[in-house]
């Protein structure tokens, strides 16, 4: 059964950055973007089990810490050579500054 | 005729290739050789986690569907022997069988293997390359035994870890003053040393050793400093060798590993060398052999593209990574005496050190945290070396500066 969660207040996260949230012996990632947005993912990579969160975020894209796999955020899509496992992602909102997510 | 590439060496940098050139669009035929009688699988875990584990696996690179899917003829437990350059045909042997094979296209992706110590002629110690020699590590890493590790360079620190892990006792020697010269600053390197002291691990410096014997089951060494040493297991873990044997046989030029322009191209048009076994041409760097997972990644990647005609040098900033008990070690660039270095602490024992030079451009960071901790600021590191930034090193220094302002 799905449930809202929340993750953090929006200003824990900068723009264009990423941080990790653990909730029932889960991590998750979640994303500001440049524009502004925010977004939710599994918080380890699908290659080995390294915390994303401890990567880094260019535009659209988070950077596996320890083999540069990468993903799309937003989407979860794996883009290549270390990584071929796609990342889920979860559904987020904003509620008064601060952001849940739907696990 | 069809189009064959034929890939000497199935480690990461020879099995990328493979995969590279059919993610490339090459629609001839592509044969890996590989000495090993397993699948390709990857060699950074056989001296950290995958020694941890209740039970020792490989960690595959691909699947036997995965290289069947991609159309790539595995050669297991194979040999190649000679290559005639001028007929473009290689020799190889199969369990006794030989058989000639032609190229349009050769790579060769030999690798390296681990320099002996000539001290240990004739005693039995272990050196670790592939997954057989982790597996007869791995019988000897237990509590109640002593393991002494012969170099104290990231193998054999690594190694060193994974034994204390196990409960074994631990004793690093070392011949220069201080661990891990070559690849990280002094900082960084007195960082992790604590760290494997608080662990338990006896570090001796500027340990050479002069005479070894072996007694019942145990091997005993005197080390130059006087002390005498008794072990259950002798690791040898002193750096690499490139394996140019057939290169050389074959009239390749060799020096340091086979000889190589900025293409990995040899002088024989027809022929690359990428990986550990080779020596290129940098296009900011000059000369290097380097003998780390992501440039042997990078290279097999590079050498597919330039295989196919592009003609593209490496120029990746030189990077690597390390585990050590909790701590994650991660360096970008290359670090040498004549920088100037700035540090950044971050906490008890995570720090950042950086290296400018004497223009003041960043030229090296390496970091120590735990697990990534430190990823994020030495892949931005990573990038502003790319980018042939100055930096203030009051920027660098300071701990609440966000370094991805420097980017921008």
């Amino acid at each position: 059964m799905s449930q809202w969660i929340e993750a953090c207040v929006t200003d824990d996260i900068d723009a264009e950055d990423v941080l990790r949230f653990d909730y029932g012996g889960h991590s998750y990632a979640v994303y500001h973007s440049p524009e502004g947005e925010f977004y939710a993912t599994d918080g380890l990579c699908t290659h080995e089990k390294v915390q994303l969160a401890d990567g880094l975020v260019m535009d659209n894209i988070i950077e596996c810490p320890k083999h540069n796999g990468r993903f799309n955020y937003k989407t979860g899509a794996a883009l290549g050579a270390t990584v071929c496992v796609n990342l889920k992602t979860y559904p987020v909102k904003v509620e008064n500054n601060t952001l849940y997510i739907q696990v | 005729m069809t189009e064959r590439i034929v890939i000497v060496g199935a480690g990461e940098c020879g099995t990328r290739a493979a995969f590279a050139l059919r993610e490339q669009g090459f629609s001839g035929e592509i044969a890996l050789i590989s000495e090993e009688h397993q699948l390709p699988y990857e060699r950074p875990p056989l001296s950290k986690q995958a020694l941890l584990e209740p039970k020792l696996e490989p960690y595959y690179i691909a699947s036997a569907q995965q290289f069947d899917a991609a159309r790539i003829q595995l050669h297991l437990a194979s040999k190649v022997t000679a290559i005639q350059r001028e007929l473009q045909v290689i020799t190889l042997e199969t369990n006794g069988k030989s058989q000639a094979l032609a190229y349009s296209k050769l790579l060769l992706a030999t690798g390296a293997s681990p320099r002996k110590l000539p001290t240990l002629m004739g005693i039995d110690c272990y050196y670790l390359r592939t997954f057989e020699d982790a597996q007869r590590i791995r019988l000897g890493l237990k509590a109640g035994k002593h393991i002494v590790m012969i170099g104290g360079g990231l193998i054999g620190l690594e190694l060193a870890a994974s034994a204390r892990q196990l409960g074994a006792a631990v004793t690093v020697v070392e011949a220069d003053s201080r661990i891990l010269r070559r690849a990280i600053p002094a900082n960084i390197a007195a960082a992790l040393a604590k760290r494997h002291e608080q662990a338990g691990v006896h570090l001796i410096y500027n340990g050479t050793i002069q005479r070894a014997y072996q007694d019942k089951n145990k091997i005993n060494l005197v080390v130059k400093t006087g002390v005498e040493l008794r072990a259950d297991s002798v690791i040898v873990a002193i750096g690499t060798t490139p394996n140019v044997n057939l290169a050389q046989t074959a009239g390749l030029a060799v020096d340091n590993g086979i000889v190589v322009n900025e293409y990995l191209q040899t002088a024989d048009p027809h022929i690359y060398a990428a990986g550990d076994c080779c020596n290129f041409l940098h296009a900011t760097q000059g000369r290097l052999r380097l003998e780390t997972w992501r440039s042997a990644q990078q290279q097999g990647n590079l050498a597919a593209n330039n295989l196919l005609g592009v003609q593209q040098p490496y120029s990746a900033v030189p990077w690597f990574w390390s585990d050590q008990y909790e701590l994650g070690l991660q360096v970008a660039g290359l670090t040498k005496p004549e920088h100037q270095r700035v540090v950044r602490y971050l906490s008890d024992n995570s720090l950042i050190e950086f290296e400018l030079d004497s223009t003041g451009h960043l030229v090296m960071a390496a970091g120590l945290g735990v697990a990534t901790a430190v990823a994020k600021a030495i892949r931005i590191a990573e990038l502003l070396i790319a980018k042939k930034a100055k930096v203030a090193p009051q920027l660098l220094a300071d701990p609440n500066l966000n370094l991805k302002k420097l980017l921008k």
